[in-house]
């Protein structure tokens, strides 16, 4: 897949190609010809057909065969890019995450630095060396913005983001090196530690890594060896299991079998290490199911003490979530059995009983066609595998549920938190789904079916997602609406109502908002503070826990603090992190927890005692982003022991921050 | 070398650069400031000189363009001056740019080439009235038109052609069109077609031109002219009459090409225009029978220009200069056209935004335009505060969309799409 894009030349017939070059081209060249007085009314044109040509496969190639004219026709006049020496690096994601015009500007200095670099076009302030310093630690610190944007800023932008996952796919490749190599793996890698279920953009990166590797010529390192060893993990991290798919399970069993078990630790250490699985990971432990001895499953799932229980225990139902649902092509779900032996999950009473009615589900013919289509796969396994794998991904990784890039952070919320802590429930809709192609919950004793449902933003779904999210996010999110639309009218912010109702019970009815609902205001927001250390800071709220993770409504901002949107997460947990630090643990479904959001806010997904797939961020900070929360009305602090300094804090990182534009309103105690 | 801001006085840029200017074809002045023209020039191997109001003069001084200031809108007795101070200059003709302008370049060409003359016709596009006497005249269809000095002569007016028209009461009127004498393009148009309406013009709009509505295809023409020779001829389509443009016209308004040149010849003889660029617009009906609608002496509005340099590649304002130079041989000329419609890379269209909402209060480009293959580029401006939208008349665009495509009927049902889209909101 990724090979092609940049072989791909043979598209000179593509006539949107062509009609793309014709209008950059002949911009270029009006730009080129006009007075210098005259070309600023002709830089948008130019700019609008850098954009657009880049957004198509082979654009960037087609745009950087001109980079040696854009200096001397004075694109960049009178603009910081005409000084390329003056421009810096760590500045460049502004540019690549701005507006249209900032990223087609950015990317033609950009390919023009890539010109001086490989030596085709000189600038007096800029030699090839410091060009190519210049590439490298931007795509260094850009590097995730390769990969589909899938964070609240991009989804509010629209298409024109398009163009810079392409533009940098194509600087890597021409610029190769070590500092990016290693950019790449350490990329890799923090995405890997989050455990999400959908690993496709991690085998994206190491793709790259795996073409660089073999193009350049490097001397080795620490990261080039991770680089290799994640590779490893995908491609098969044993020399046997590196080798054709089909010898290797014929070739297994002529091992020793001391070198079997040895065999099966590599393969079982790899998975945990990585949390990825190579496809004859899968076809073995197929094998296994059927001929192995508990003790060979235990070590090719890299199970621990509690997964070695568990397989004791339901050893059968084990084989047979095996044999329905692993394949080669389905390997990484081996990942999530893993995971969901080690967790327990199968003494959950209702588990183990809707996991044997799951290997017998057949989905209706058409869940099962559309499943396999999305797969992605020239010859896919039967729904019904596809299902029981997605199943037993999100039983073993509930936290790394994804609503890709889709505004359905409800619905990915609801289905984290089902499988964390009503598995039962979960596997309930997910066999109406499959099954009956709807679900139905009930609203304030009404009972709400999708498939009378026609609202709902699924027109436009897209499809990167997991098996389970796939087949449950369409429904789930008509249902919300409906939700939405029964509210409607009752001036107040309606997940009030719908949360304890969409995902259960234990979401506490206490709500509180610091937002007017009619106005938009920010009211009280001293109290709404005080609230939320009462019930969720354990130095107020007498050290009670939370038992069951709580939906709570974020205010997503942008790097530079700017309001973007309402967003919806759950908090995990609140605990000290080892430096002693309070931190909120929480799961943000669009799964990408890294994220700047302005004012030094910074989530972390990893050192601050994080399990795979939360973030967190030191309390205080987390109020400063926090717009609703649910609470246990029963189990409340002192309000009024928050001490005055810190709320007045939060509140000043606030009104600087998403409310900087928002009317505010206190209360005032007489 | 002059400097300083004074007006009377050339301002000539120290430093020479670009193109070579050829000191023995003809040196140019242009009345009004584009900057599209003259860059046009700058680029251009003639000498040029642009004639405009004080406030283009910093920016003409920091960007080294030969200037000369002049208020065009006084017109006293010292308007002699300015045609003397260009020919002690050397200027060898002027060229008009704006509607405003066009009686001046009359009036300086006369002097420039001593041809008193030039000023009579320049007049005779000026004003509407005039014009379509000249054309009646000479032999061209017109519609009825009349002129009023106040809202008693509109009723009259109304009455009488509709009266003609053998309308019984209660019939719906055939509307008719108001348009200022000496306005450009649409500012100024108003359509009537009850008594209750006349009510709403105000008095400021008088004296102006009344005319019986014509149905049928109404398109303009820009024909550039040597020698009394129409050299180039663009067919510009309307696909809606003050809100878009492109050029070259669909295969069957090009049909009438034949036509529609010997009816611009008729123009040329009727107005005795030798040299220059005319923008005749023009009904035409179902059988082919050719409304005269009226005629200006300086490039179109709707940036035509633009559109016929993307479509051809030859700058129109280069086109003008060499029509206007009384120094360009009959080589130079024939060699600088390419041939219509056979020749063009495309089709260059573009839409002008009016707001559509009456209170809007941001830019809100829709994606759908933004996305389509044939869009090119925008000058439409943010909003930074709630704008109450008016629109009178057909009023003035808030600015224009360009788009750029292989296809004519594309072209045209693109432009005729984005009459439903909001931009503002």
């Amino acid at each position: 897949m990724m090979h092609q894009r940049f072989q791909g030349q043979a598209v000179n017939d593509d006539p949107a190609l062509t009609s793309a070059v014709e209008q950059f081209e002949h911009a270029l060249a009006t730009v080129e010809t006009v007075s210098d007085f005259a070309r600023p009314g002709h830089v948008p044109r130019l700019l609008n057909a850098t954009i657009r040509l880049l957004k198509l496969p082979g654009g960037v190639e087609r745009v950087h065969g001109h980079a040696g004219r854009f200096d001397k026709a004075g694109v960049f006049a009178g603009s910081d890019w005409d000084h390329p020496g003056r421009l810096q690096p760590e500045l460049s994601r502004g540019s690549l995450t701005g507006t249209p015009e900032a990223i087609a500007v950015e990317s033609l200095s950009r390919l023009r630095m890539l010109a001086i670099t490989e030596g085709t076009h000189e600038h007096p302030e800029m030699d090839a060396a410091t060009a190519r310093e210049f590439l490298e630690r931007s795509l260094v610190v850009n590097l995730d913005l390769m990969l589909a944007d899938h964070s609240e800023a991009a989804r509010a932008a629209g298409g024109h983001h398009e163009a810079v996952p392409r533009l940098l796919a194509f600087e890597l490749d021409r610029l190769g090196g070590h500092s990016v190599i290693e950019a790449l793996v350490a990329e890799a890698d923090r995405i890997l530690e989050q455990r999400p279920i959908d690993v496709a953009p991690v085998r994206q990166l190491l793709a790259h890594v795996e073409r660089l590797l073999d193009r350049h010529d490097l001397d080795d390192s620490d990261a080039l060896q991770r680089g290799r060893l994640l590779l490893a993990a995908c491609r098969g991290p044993t020399t046997l299991s590196a080798a054709e798919l089909d010898d290797y399970v014929p070739g297994f069993k002529n091992l020793s079998e001391a070198e079997q078990e040895e065999e099966l630790m590599a393969l079982g250490e790899a998975m945990n290490e990585t949390g990825l699985v190579c496809q004859a990971h899968g076809a073995l432990l197929r094998e296994l199911a059927d001929s192995g001895s508990q003790q060979q499953l235990s070590l090719a799932m890299g199970l621990d003490n509690v997964g070695a229980d568990s397989l004791d225990t339901f050893e059968e139902l084990s084989r047979v979530l095996i044999r329905e649902a692993v394949w080669p092509a389905t390997a990484q779900c081996v990942e999530g059995l893993s995971n969901l032996l080690d967790r327990g999950m199968l003494f959950f009473p209702p588990v183990p009983h809707a996991l044997w009615r799951m290997t017998r589900l057949d989905p209706l013919p058409e869940v099962s066609e559309h499943l396999r289509e999305e797969f992605g796969h020239d010859d896919p396994p039967s729904g019904h595998s596809l299902l029981l794998a997605g199943v037993i991904s999100v039983l073993g990784l509930p936290l790394g549920v994804s609503q890709g890039n889709n505004p359905t952070c409800q619905s990915a919320r609801a289905i984290s938190l089902w499988a964390q802590c009503d598995p039962g429930f979960l596997l309930e809709m997910i066999t109406w789904a499959a099954r009956d192609g709807e679900i139905d919950l009930h609203f304030e004793g009404d009972l709400i079916r999708s498939s009378e449902l026609t609202e709902g933003l699924i027109e436009d779904l897209h499809t990167e997602l997991d098996t389970v999210s796939l087949l449950l996010v369409p429904h789930l999110d008509k249902i919300y609406w409906e939700m939405g639309r029964r509210i409607a009218g009752r001036g107040e912010d309606g997940h009030r109502w719908i949360n304890p109702e969409f995902h259960g019970w234990w979401v506490h009815r206490g709500f509180a908002t610091t937002i007017d609902y009619a106005t938009g205001a920010v009211i009280d927001f001293a109290g709404f503070i005080r609230r939320f250390h009462a019930a969720y800071h354990p130095y107020f709220n007498d050290g009670g826990e939370l038992i069951y993770p709580q939906p709570a409504g974020i205010v997503a901002t942008d790097p530079f603090g700017q309001f973007i949107g309402w967003h919806a997460i759950a908090i995990q947990r609140v605990a000290l992190d080892p430096d002693d630090v309070m931190r909120v643990y929480f799961y943000n479904p669009n799964n990408e927890g890294r994220q700047d959001w302005g004012g030094g806010i910074v989530t972390s997904t990893r050192g601050h005692g994080e399990i795979p797939g939360e973030s967190s961020l030191p309390f205080e900070q987390f109020c400063a982003r926090l717009y609703v929360f649910h609470f246990n009305e029963r189990e409340l602090g002192d309000p009024l022991a928050v001490p005055d300094e810190t709320v007045d804090a939060i509140a000043a990182a606030v009104r600087e921050s998403w409310a900087a534009e928002k009317a505010w309103h206190e209360v005032v105690s007489i | 070398m002059i400097q300083q801001n004074q007006p009377g006085a050339v301002q000539r840029p120290v430093r020479s650069k670009g193109i070579q200017k050829d000191p023995d074809k003809g040196y140019i002045a242009l009345l009004g400031w584009s900057l599209n023209a003259i860059d046009a020039l700058e680029r251009f191997d003639r000498r040029y000189v642009v004639v405009a109001p004080s406030w283009a003069a910093d920016y003409a001084r920091e960007n080294n363009i030969p200037f000369l200031e002049w208020d065009f809108e006084r017109i006293n007795e010292r308007s002699l001056e300015i045609a003397e101070t260009l020919k002690t200059e050397g200027v060898d003709v002027s060229i008009p740019l704006f509607e405003e302008t066009v009686e001046w370049a009359g009036a300086i060409n006369s002097v420039l080439m001593d041809k008193p003359r030039l000023h009579g016709q320049s007049v005779l596009f000026r004003d509407k009235a005039l014009m379509k006497r000249r054309a009646h005249l000479g032999g061209i269809r017109v519609g009825v038109f009349e002129e009023a000095h106040d809202k008693d002569d509109v009723l009259r007016f109304l009455r009488r052609v509709n009266q003609t028209l053998l309308k019984l009461d209660g019939d719906p009127n055939d509307p008719i069109h108001l348009k200022a004498f000496d306005q450009a393009g649409c500012l100024g148009h108003r359509v009537i077609r009850s008594p209750e309406e006349i009510d709403s013009i105000p008095d400021t709009d008088f004296p102006l031109l009344m005319e019986s509505h014509l149905d049928g295809w109404e398109f303009a023409v820009e024909a550039w002219i040597h020698d009394g020779e129409i050299k180039f001829l663009n067919i510009s389509e309307y696909v809606t009459l003050g809100y878009s443009v492109f050029v070259p016209a669909t295969p069957e308004l090009e049909s009438w090409r034949e036509a529609i040149t010997r009816e611009i010849e008729k123009l040329i003889k009727a107005f005795d225009i030798k040299f220059g660029l005319i923008h005749p617009e023009y009904f035409v009906t179902a059988d082919g029978t050719m409304y005269f609608g009226e005629v200006a002496y300086r490039p179109p509005g709707f940036k035509a220009f633009e559109l016929i340099e993307r479509a051809y590649g030859f700058n129109a304002y280069q086109a003008t200069a060499l029509m206007f130079d009384p120094k360009s041989t009959k080589e130079e000329v024939d060699a600088f056209f390419p041939e219509p419609v056979k020749d063009a890379k495309g089709h260059a269209g573009c839409f002008g935004v009016f707001p559509r909402r009456r209170v809007v209060s941001e830019l809100a480009f829709p994606d759908e335009t933004a996305n389509h293959p044939y869009f090119e580029s925008h000058e439409l401006y943010p909003l930074d505060k709630e704008v109450v939208a008016e629109r009178e008349a057909f009023g003035t665009h808030w600015g224009l969309v360009y788009f750029f495509g292989e296809d004519a009927h594309t072209m045209r049902d693109l432009l005729k799409h984005q009459e439903g889209l909001d931009f503002y909101v």
